[in-house]
């Protein structure tokens, strides 16, 4: 998804590396990302309550999720349950704050498998060449050939349902992009000089690997994982929706919005809700995600001038 | 025909074979037996052991994948384990109501993405052009079946304008909420596309040329600077064709559409494993297909992919 907002740059040119340490001088560029820009740091906030939510969510909850009050059922926000309660009179509002522990941590442990696979074979590829290269990138491709969602589909149809398979069928679809991302940086920087000169010193292959090229690699990998998470997010609330997720009781935002979806007539807030913390937490992620491209990569930084 | 076509179209059989195994060997590993799933929980269990061998599940898993590849060739992809129908029939039959709303959508979303991405960057740094970005940011971020019951809860529940279910053929009342929830992404997708190209080709020279002969504005946009802005916009296009395909499963799903998608979902909550199958089988050909033509048609409008 190449689509490419304003990049926002003033803030960027103001800093004096050699003046700086270079700790700083990280610290001032990471300042700058957000200096210049509102919207990357609105992206940034959002991700970080929902992250802070995912934490602490379950301690704040006012109600236990799946305590069961037929006499509350469909109720709308009140004083007591401030978004309502569901089909069975369970508070909205703690099943919402209980789901974002599980949303988030299974976009971020389906994100983190991708990255660790990914980036293991696309930069293997890459910086090995040869068959093992035509190999791994086959393998992305067949990946690539199937539609992201009907593999996900595929993969948890055929696993026991449950939270690991939602997590392995997730982490199936973001794998490809992120392992040609890394093969390509990697592409880009094996040919440098300072990688001859750390192997004519004798720096074994998995060193000049982990110590000299990934580290380069690392803005672009950054950028992607956090734009892969919104998209993960939004793929496990949707498997959950057709009841491939998560299984009941446990509270997971798609699965919370298919069974409301039968009483949309009289109780719109069991659908609104839900739906609205997905798209929330996925703003989020894609506005601090296209903030960090825009500051990170060199390429854009280069092209605005 | 060129090499580049040549060599893309070529490698297009391997993958389709790759994609096949793939599948073939998901569906092996799946639990539970097929023959008692076809037979209901009441058979006895010689019944099972006849429909096993009936199936051929008793054969080694090659046997069962060179057979499973014979019938591919032939256009068989098994029965339905619960209406016993064959499943490309099942497929065949859905397929003009996805293909239907597939195609709404992708129209709706080019004419919409492109006309808004263009419209933004004439006018940019405007109150229009904060309005469309912020309304293709909104429109990426929403998940497709809440867009889809967001709209029901308007235009069906409250406005009483707009049905909320079902199909019939032809009447376009049933035909807007459908296709405005699967393209919802796609149109942001374009929209911003459109206008990051725009303004990259708007300040270009040859833009400036044309504007310096005393060409029109309008002619300038639409014949110089558009055509040049479209070429990432049409394998973009291609490519969510993907997406598209599986917001079908949801989309159709809570229409109550019977079409592919639909087929898709009840497949899985019967556990019907030869309709699944054949589903993610067609979708994926279908997808990887279009790819292809995609990658030839961007050839033609991108030479220097050729020279890679």
């Amino acid at each position: 998804m190449s689509n490419i907002p304003e990049p926002q740059l003033e803030g960027l040119e103001i800093r004096k590396p050699e003046s700086q340490s270079r700790l700083s001088a990280r610290l001032a560029e990471y300042y700058a990302i957000f200096r210049g820009n509102k919207l990357t740091s609105l992206g940034a906030s959002i991700t970080l309550i929902f992250f802070v939510l995912a934490v602490f969510g379950p301690e704040i909850a006012p109600f236990d999720p799946t305590i069961v009050e037929l006499r509350d059922r469909l109720q709308g926000p009140s004083a007591k349950h401030i978004l309502g309660t569901d089909e069975m009179g369970r508070d909205v509002a703690s099943r919402l704050l209980h789901g974002a522990r599980i949303s988030t941590g299974v976009a971020l442990l389906s994100v983190a498998l991708a990255v660790l696979f990914g980036v293991a074979l696309g930069a293997t590829a890459g910086y090995f060449g040869g068959t093992w290269d035509m190999v791994a990138m086959r393998l992305v491709d067949i990946l690539l050939a199937f539609p992201s969602l009907i593999l996900a589909i595929a993969l948890i149809s055929v696993l026991e349902p449950g939270v690991t398979s939602l997590i392995i069928a997730v982490s199936v679809t973001r794998l490809p992009t992120l392992a040609r991302l890394a093969r390509g940086s990697i592409l880009a920087t094996k040919e440098f000089d300072y990688v001859l000169a750390a192997r004519c010193v004798g720096v074994s292959d998995r060193l000049i690997l982990l110590k000299h090229l990934l580290p380069n690699a690392m803005s672009p990998l950054v950028v992607q994982a956090t734009l892969s998470t919104g998209g993960a997010i939004i793929h496990a609330a949707t498997l959950g929706f057709l009841g491939l997720g998560v299984q009941a009781p446990t509270p997971e935002w798609g699965a919370m919005l298919s069974r409301g979806r039968t009483y949309t007539t009289i109780a719109p807030h069991v659908v609104i809700f839900p739906g609205l913390a997905i798209a929330l937490f996925v703003f989020g992620l894609n506005t601090f995600g296209d903030g960090l491209r825009d500051s990170l990569d060199p390429m854009l930084r280069r092209l605005a001038r | 025909m060129d090499k580049y076509v040549l060599r893309r179209s070529i490698i297009v059989f391997p993958t389709a074979l790759a994609v096949v195994t793939l599948v073939f060997l998901i569906l092996h590993i799946a639990p539970g037996d097929p023959a008692r799933i076809g037979l209901g929980q009441v058979a006895s269990s010689e019944d099972i052991e006849r429909a096993r061998a009936q199936l051929g599940l008793d054969d080694p898993l090659l046997i069962q994948y060179v057979r499973f590849l014979a019938r591919m060739v032939t256009g068989d992809l098994g029965t339905s384990f619960i209406t016993h129908e064959p499943v490309v029939g099942l497929i065949l039959s859905r397929l003009p109501v996805t293909l239907q709303l597939t195609f709404m959508a992708m129209l709706l979303s080019t004419i919409v993405g492109v006309s808004a991405g263009v419209i933004s960057a004439v006018r940019r740094n405007t109150a229009y052009d904060y309005l469309t970005l912020t309304a293709a940011v909104i429109g990426y971020c929403t998940p497709n079946f809440w867009l889809a019951l967001l709209l029901i809860i308007v235009f069906s529940v409250n406005l009483r304008w707009l049905p909320s279910i079902g199909k019939q053929a032809l009447d376009l009342k049933y035909v807007i909420l459908p296709t405005l929830s699967l393209s919802a992404p796609l149109i942001a997708i374009i929209a911003r596309l459109t206008r990051a190209g725009m303004l990259e080709v708007i300040n270009s020279d040859y833009v400036r040329t044309a504007r310096a002969k005393g060409l029109a504005e309008r002619a300038v946009i639409s014949r110089h600077a558009l055509r040049n802005a479209l070429i990432p916009v049409v394998t973009v296009l291609g490519l969510q064709l993907g997406s598209l395909l599986g917001g079908t499963v949801v989309v159709e799903t809570i229409f109550s559409w019977p079409g592919i998608g639909w087929l898709l979902f009840s497949g899985i909550s019967q556990r019907d494993y030869p309709v699944v199958q054949g589903v993610v089988l067609f979708y994926s050909v279908v997808f990887m297909f279009v790819t292809l033509a995609v990658d030839i048609g961007y050839s033609y409008l991108d030479p220097r992919v050729r020279y890679e």
